[in-house]
């Protein structure tokens, strides 16, 4: 269970003027700039629940994942994750809590990923049992226990976020926050950790919280799904749900002689504004179709929720 | 060529983004190492009960303690290293594909931090003179000054080409900076940077007699003190560029070898 | 606790099988810390050539000061230098998220993970040091005095640690600590000196404030010269202050940077 209310983040940085002369100047003032990373977001998740957070860049993907799992202190507003407040960052609610962030690793580069794992057994007090069987239903169903020997630094990228994942996973976190677990991998290795994902998902029912910018991660594993844009959530509610709050709009894809363009017209403008398409241009091909998933997202995330 | 006064304006950038560091280091570290040596040498004067030792006044040994941390910064330039962590970073590469000479941006960057550390001896020293210690200055002039940061320069110069063979170690070796440091211990004693040479063994003074070192610290913070004379400059002038002349032949030999070595393995 | 000393067990495997890689690196080091042990050594032997007594130390009472500090260098260069290399590297990185979220103490893990295999042979040499010192020393002691000696010395280098704590830390308000580290190893000849030498406001600084000559001076002291109460508990209590200021400056960081990071 998470519960989130009146949730706000803002950072202040420094500004420097760029050049020798501006290095001067910052050594005796410099100028504060503020950024609000969220602005009062309410969240709850049920517990077994698994949840997609869509956003662009410096959306605040990131930000809520951090202090829900406890790095980031908030400005002002509060959360709860199964009773604990992350940012206390007691020791039970840590050892109920995994953290896999595509970008960063967390096991050790120079040794093989089962000395790290060891380490980690030791770090959660995970039992001698569980740790087997662990190590053994990760391993196959990430299909790589052959690599589980060889020095992390000389495994693919693919096989390194495999072992990411099996190093976050070997204490059975009641929570996990997922930050884009397949960035930077090839079709087939994002492919293997969302087939992962969604079996771990059914066999161990955790709440998780999923931030990707692949639509394919979202559609597969996110029954539910929150849009954030400019720190506040403009849409918190079902995928399915999504496609049918544009219910009302059409999406023409065009193809000139020079360019192909896409544009989405509300239904009952449909006749005139293909019309108008033929006369402005010499349209060589012309699509009318129901705007997908992505379309969708892409037009929240640009212009916010349109009421229908 | 202006290339390398973007290379100095660009570290000097680097030196001042970090305001902190830059008042720390200026004064914190001068400071430390003077109170420290100076408390050391007023004990063991007083215990002796004179007021001289080997030449020196314990007001020369304070000007002394106070030339001589900067002066090795002076001399040591930019942090130790450099080379070796490029390489194992494999950053290095990238001057293989500048049309220039990595040696000569080496060797820039270095004397930048050299500059930067002379213009705090020039900064120490006035603030010294005029508030603290005057009596420490009888035999000396703005003109002594000058020519024992000249001095210093020349020394850094020989310094930076023996670190650089050194450094260059590390194209075939993992990780070198244990001889850097090496390189700094014994640069700081048999220099001069731990306790004025004077007060060593005569034979070990004889022995470093034709050695790069003694020029390397102890000859310009005692030209800057006044107390050297125009032949002992003379003399070291002539010594370091002779090393200078011979560390540049071995650096340009080992880097001709290394270079195909670490191409050859194609990193 | 045991779990603690389980974890440390494991670091411990780690580093030494990582440092069976770098074999010359291994001995270039071994050399290097030769080097070091023996320019101080020379040092006083310098000033002994022209002088008796050093802040009322004979020659071979400074041996047994200089092997402390010595051995002192040695235990933090082998448990503790690699971790303060990397320390402020992983807060000004932002790299400090993983040990966030673990249920193990941050600053633990920061401080110790890194034991440095390499350096393990500045242990033995630094022993061999004291043992010298010890050996050749003329006066009569006890076995209890040299394990007090060595206990003091373990304290020394806690002080060591915390003192070096007090000078990255700032990292997490400035962005970096080049400037301070610089610093505190620039502060390090003010422990290899003996404390007599600290008067005035300077004795305060050094024997309270920033108390580098408690590290091995006072433990040397406490050896040479009599047993000596006021001196103990004055060790005693600036080690406890120190310790509960580093812990608190690393609990204030770990704000800053929860609060900064993003």
């Amino acid at each position: 269970m998470i519960q989130v209310k009146h949730l706000r983040k803002t950072f202040t940085s420094h500004v420097k003027e760029p050049g020798l002369k501006g290095s001067f100047k910052s050594l005796f003032s410099r100028e504060v700039r503020t950024k609000d990373a969220l602005k009062s977001v309410n969240l709850e998740i049920n517990p077994g629940e698994i949840i997609g957070l869509i956003g662009a860049n410096g959306a605040g993907k990131t930000t809520l994942i951090k202090i829900l799992s406890g790095i980031v202190h908030p400005s002002s507003g509060e959360a709860t994750v199964m009773g604990y407040v992350p940012w206390e960052r007691s020791n039970e609610y840590r050892r109920q809590m995994a953290l896999i962030m595509g970008q960063k690793n967390q096991v050790w580069w120079d040794l093989p990923a089962l000395d790290s794992f060891l380490l980690l057994k030791e770090i959660y007090q995970i039992p001698q049992a569980q740790y087997k069987y662990n190590i053994e239903f990760l391993a196959e169903t990430l299909m790589i226990k052959d690599q589980l020997k060889t020095q992390v630094r000389k495994l693919s990228l693919g096989e390194r976020m495999k072992v990411e994942l099996m190093a976050a996973l070997l204490h059975n976190p009641k929570v996990i926050f997922l930050d884009e677990p397949t960035i930077g991998l090839d079709i087939s290795a994002q492919k293997a950790v969302r087939v992962f994902l969604r079996q771990y998902q059914t066999e161990f029912k955790p709440i998780t919280i999923l931030t990707s910018h692949y639509m394919e991660d979202i559609k597969e594993l996110c029954p539910r799904v929150v849009i954030i844009k400019e720190g506040q959530f403009v849409y918190d509610g079902s995928l399915s749900n999504i496609q049918s709050m544009m219910g009302d709009e059409k999406v023409l894809s065009v193809t000139t002689q020079d360019k192909t363009f896409k544009v989405s017209i509300p239904r009952h403008e449909l006749s005139s504004k293909t019309h108008q398409i033929f006369e402005e241009n010499d349209v060589l091909d012309l699509n009318i179709q129901d705007p997908s998933i992505e379309d969708v997202i892409e037009s929240i995330m640009r212009n916010g929720v349109r009421p229908t | 060529m202006k290339w390398w006064r973007h290379v100095v304006a660009m570290e000097l950038r680097k030196i001042l983004a970090y305001r902190s560091d830059f008042w720390i280091t200026f004064l914190g570290q001068t400071l430390i190492q003077l109170l420290v040596a100076r408390a050391l040498w007023q004990m063991i004067f007083d215990a002796q009960g004179v007021t001289e030792m080997q030449g020196f006044t314990l007001e020369m040994m304070s000007l002394y303690y106070l030339i001589v941390p900067i002066g090795t910064r002076i001399l040591t330039g930019e942090s130790v290293g450099f080379l070796a962590r490029e390489i194992y970073e494999g950053t290095f590469t990238r001057y293989l594909l500048y049309p220039l000479s990595v040696f000569q941006y080496k060797t820039t960057t270095y004397l930048t931090y050299s500059m930067f550390y002379a213009f705090q001896l020039l900064i120490i020293y006035t603030l010294f003179r005029i508030f603290i210690a005057q009596a420490a200055f009888t035999f000396t002039d703005f003109g002594n000054l000058l020519m024992g940061i000249g001095l210093f320069f020349l020394a850094a110069t020989t310094y930076v080409m023996m670190a650089l063979l050194i450094e260059m170690i590390s194209l075939w070796a993992d990780n070198v900076w244990s001889l850097i440091v090496m390189l700094r211990f014994f640069t700081s004693f048999f220099g001069g940077g731990l306790i004025p040479l004077t007060f060593l063994p005569s034979w070990t003074q004889a022995a470093l007699e034709w050695t790069p070192f003694p020029y390397l610290i102890s000859l310009p913070a005692r030209t800057i003190m006044g107390l050297s004379t125009l032949g002992e400059m003379g003399k070291g002038v002539l010594i370091l560029s002779v090393w200078i002349i011979v560390f540049v032949e071995f650096v340009k030999l080992v880097w001709k070898r290394g270079q195909h070595k670490y191409t050859s393995v194609g990193i | 606790m045991k779990r603690y000393l389980n974890l440390y067990l494991h670091f411990l495997r780690f580093s030494f099988s990582k440092a069976m890689e770098f074999r010359l690196d291994f001995t270039f080091r071994i050399v290097m810390d030769i080097l070091y042990y023996a320019v101080n050594i020379m040092f006083f032997k310098v000033i002994f050539l022209h002088t008796p007594l050093v802040a009322g130390w004979t020659q071979e009472q400074m041996m047994i000061f200089v092997s402390c500090y010595l051995l002192v260098d040695a235990i933090g260069m082998t448990v503790f230098s690699s971790n303060m290399w990397w320390l402020p590297h992983h807060i000004n990185k932002g790299e400090l998220d993983y040990h966030l979220i673990r249920p193990v103490s941050p600053l633990f893990f920061l401080s110790l993970k890194e034991f440095s295999a390499n350096s393990f042979m500045n242990l033995i040499i630094a022993s061999g040091i004291m043992t010298y010192a010890l050996s050749t020393y003329s006066q009569t002691f006890s076995i209890w005095e040299v394990v007090l000696l060595i206990a003091l010395i373990l304290n020394g280098t806690l002080i060591y640690y915390c003192c070096q704590m007090l000078m990255i830390l700032p990292v997490f308000w400035t962005q970096s600590s080049k400037g301070f580290m610089d610093l505190f190893f620039s502060m390090g000849i003010a422990m290899e000196r003996p404390d007599k030498i600290y008067k005035g406001w300077l004795r305060v600084v050094f024997t309270i404030l920033l108390p580098f000559a408690l590290i091995a001076s006072f433990p040397a002291r406490l050896f040479i010269e009599k047993f000596h109460w006021p001196t103990f508990l004055h060790l005693m209590s600036v080690t406890i202050g120190l310790w509960m200021v580093m812990l608190f400056v690393w609990k204030k960081g770990l704000r800053v940077y929860s609060s900064a990071s993003s």
